[in-house]
C-alpha cells in the first residue's frame, strides 16, 4: 500500500543542519524531527534522495560514526544486546543511534518491526535515536537505504550507530561490507545452524558474541568459534575476539563494548586496519556507482527495438551481443559527454 | 497542487507507516497486536512499541520513526487524560502533522472532547477490523 506526500527539500536540509529551527520546538528535536522525515525519503524514493544527500545545506555537515553491526541468528537476542549496549555506551558519554531492520513481507509490503519493543530503556533520551526499517525485498540483511539512512543519521553527530540486521539463516550479509566493526550473535546451541551459515559473515565477523548462556552451556560453541578465530588471526593483527554473554541477566557486556572499543583503536592506528577500513570506502563507491548505473541500464534495456528483444526470444540472437552494443554505445556517449551529469 | 510550490518540492509515494502504542498502566494487550496485525496485512509497515509507555515514550517513538499515523489502545479508563497528552507531546517534537486515533473502552460521551484535543478517530471493542483498517487508510489519503 502506497500513500503520496510531499516535501520541501530545501527547509527539510536546513532544518536537519540547524540553519532553520521548526516552530515552537527545540532546536535539538527540531533537527531529529527532519532527520526523520528525510529517512522516509530515502526509504521510498532513493532518487530522490540521491538529489538530496547532495544538498549544499548538508554538503557542509561531516560524520564521524562508528558504526556497529549486530547481525546473526533470528531471535538470538540482537535487539535485547543492543539496548544494552546502547546502555553502555550511554553510561560512556557516547551519543548513539540505532537501525534496527526487520524482515518485510514479501506479498504486501507490510510489516511488524518489533525489534524496538526490546529498546524501551531509551525512548526518552535526547542522546539516543533509535529507527525501524523493513527490508524491503532486500536479501543482505539490510534494506536498500541503510547506507543512506547511516550517513544521514551520521550528519546529526552521533558516535556510535548500531545496525540490527535481519535475523540471518543462509542468506547473505551485506552487513560486513556496511558497518565499521561486525558483530555475530549465536547462542550456545547454534553449532548446527552455523554449518548451513554462508562462509561470509562466520568467517568475516571482527567480534563473535554467543549469548543467552543462562540458558545452557556454551563451552562447546565457544570453543568451535575460538579455533575459528584464532585460525584467521594468524599472522593479522586482529584476532576477532568470542565472547559469552548473557543479556538476561547482563553478563559479559563490558567485555562486549570493550572489544567494539578495541576494534576502533585497532582501524584507527594500525596500517592493516586501516587497509581494511579504506576497502571498506571502496566498496561503498562502488555500490553506489552501481545503483546509479542500475537506473542507466534500466532505460537503456526499454529502449532495445522490439525487434532486437524478439530475435533473443526466438534464439536467433545472444543477449551477450545486444548487451555489448548498448555498453559500447553507451560508452561512447560518455566520452562526448552526451549523458547529463547527474541526469534524473 | 497548490500554486505556492517552492523550489526544493517534491511528492513521493510511501509505504505508510505506523505506531500501536499503549499508554497507561494496564496490560492487555491483545487488541493493540490485533490491530497491528490487520495492519500490517493491509501493507503498511507497523512499529509496535508495547504496554505502559508514557506520552512522551509514545511521541518520542513517533518522531523518530516517522510514522504517519499514531494509534493508542487504552483499557484502563485514563483516556481522557493520556490521549489529549501523546498529541500534545507531539506537538512539542514537532510532530503535530502526525494524526493520532484511539481505541478501547471509550464511553459515547468522551468522543466529544477526545476529538476536540485533537484524536481524529476512536474505535470501541464492537468495530469490525476492516472497518478500523478502511477507515486509518481513509487518513493517511487525506
Ligand atoms: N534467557 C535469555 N533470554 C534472552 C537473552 N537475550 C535475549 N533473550 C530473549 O530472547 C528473545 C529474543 O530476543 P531478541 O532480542 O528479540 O532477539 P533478536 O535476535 O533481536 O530477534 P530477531 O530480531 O527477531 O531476529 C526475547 O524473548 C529475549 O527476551 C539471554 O541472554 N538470555
Ligand atoms: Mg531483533
Amino acid at each position: 500500500m502506497l500513500v503520496r506526500r510531499s516535501l520541501d527539500l530545501n527547509s527539510l536540509a536546513s532544518q536537519i543542519s540547524g540553519d532553520t529551527v521548526l516552530e515552537g520546538v527545540e532546536p535539538w528535536a527540531s533537527r531529529v524531527r527532519a532527520l526523520s522525515k528525510a529517512l522516509s525519503l530515502l526509504e521510498n524514493d532513493p532518487w530522490l534522495a540521491t538529489r538530496f544527500l547532495q544538498h549544499p545545506a548538508l554538503a557542509k555537515l561531516s560524520t564521524n560514526a562508528r558504526v556497529v553491526g549486530l547481525t546473526g541468528l533470528p531471535g538470538a537476542g540482537k535487539s535485547t544486546l543492543t539496548n544494552l549496549i546502547v546502555g553502555r555506551l550511554r553510561k560512556l558519554g557516547k551519543s548513539v543511534a540505532v537501525l534496527a531492520v526487520d524482515p518485510s513481507s514479501t506479498d504486501t509490503g507490510g510489516a511488524v518491526l518489533g525489534d524496538r519493543i526490546r529498546m524501551q530503556d531509551h525512548f526518552c533520551d535526547p542522546q539516543v535515536y533509535i529507527r525501524s526499517m523493513g527490508s524491503r525485498g532486500a536479501l543482505g540483511g539490510v534494506s536498500r537505504a541503510t547506507r543512506g539512512a547511516i550517513r544521514l543519521i551520521g550528519l546529526l553527530g552521533y558516535d556510535y550507530i548500531l545496525v540490527e540486521t535481519v535475523g540471518i539463516g543462509q542468506s547473505e550479509s551485506e552487513i560486513v561490507s556496511i558497518a565499521d566493526t561486525t558483530t555475530l550473535v549465536l547462542m550456545p546451541n547454534s553449532g548446527d545452524d552455523i554449518q548451513l551459515m554462508k562462509a561470509g559473515v562466520l568467517q568475516m565477523a571482527d567480534v563473535y558474541v554467543v549469548n543467552k548462556c543462562d540458558l545452557s552451556n556454551p563451552q562447546r560453541m565457544l570453543s568451535e568459534l575460538r579455533a575459528n578465530s584464532e585460525a584467521r588471526g594468524r599472522g593479522n593483527e586482529w584476532t576477532p575476539p568470542v565472547l559469552a554473554t548473557s543479556a538476561a541477566e547482563q553478563q559479559g557486556l563490558d567485555e562486549f563494548v570493550d572489544a567494539l572499543q578495541k576494534h576502533a583503536e585497532y582501524e584507527h592506528d594500525h596500517p592493516e586496519g586501516r587497509a581494511i577500513k579504506r576497502k571498506r570506502v571502496q566498496t561503498e563507491i562502488a555500490t553506489n556507482l552501481l545503483f546509479i548505473l542500475e537506473r542507466e541500464v534500466q532505460k537503456m534495456v526499454a529502449q532495445v527495438p522490439d525487434a532486437e528483444v524478439n530475435a533473443v526470444q526466438a534464439g536467433q540472437l545472444p543477449a551477450m551481443v545486444v548487451a555489448n552494443r548498448l555498453f559500447t554505445e553507451a560508452f561512447a556517449m560518455v566520452q562526448q559527454g552526451k549523458i547529463e551529469k547527474n541526469s534524473t | 497542487m497548490t500554486s505556492t510550490l517552492k523550489i526544493g518540492d517534491v511528492t513521493f509515494s510511501k509505504i505508510p507507516r505506523v505506531l500501536i502504542a499503549k499508554p497507561g498502566l494496564d496490560g492487555h494487550d491483545r487488541g493493540a497486536k490485533y490491530v497491528a496485525k490487520a495492519l500490517r496485512d493491509a501493507g503498511m509497515e507497523v512499529i509496535y512499541t508495547g504496554i505502559r509507555q508514557t506520552p512522551e515514550d509514545i511521541a518520542a517513538a513517533a518522531v523518530q520513526e516517522d510514522v504517519d499515523i499514531v494509534g493508542l489502545s487504552l483499557l484502563s479508563g485514563a483516556h481522557n487524560e493520556l490521549f489529549p497528552r501523546v498529541v500534545q507531546a507531539l506537538k512539542s517534537r514537532g510532530g503535530a502533522d502526525i494524526p493520532v486515533f484511539g481505541g478501547g473502552i471509550i464511553p459515547d460521551a468522551d468522543f466529544a472532547d477526545l476529538k476536540r484535543a485533537g484524536i481524529c478517530a476512536i474505535f470501541t471493542p464492537g468495530a469490525r477490523i476492516d472497518d478500523i483498517v478502511r477507515e486509518i487508510h481513509g487518513i493517511l489519503e487525506s
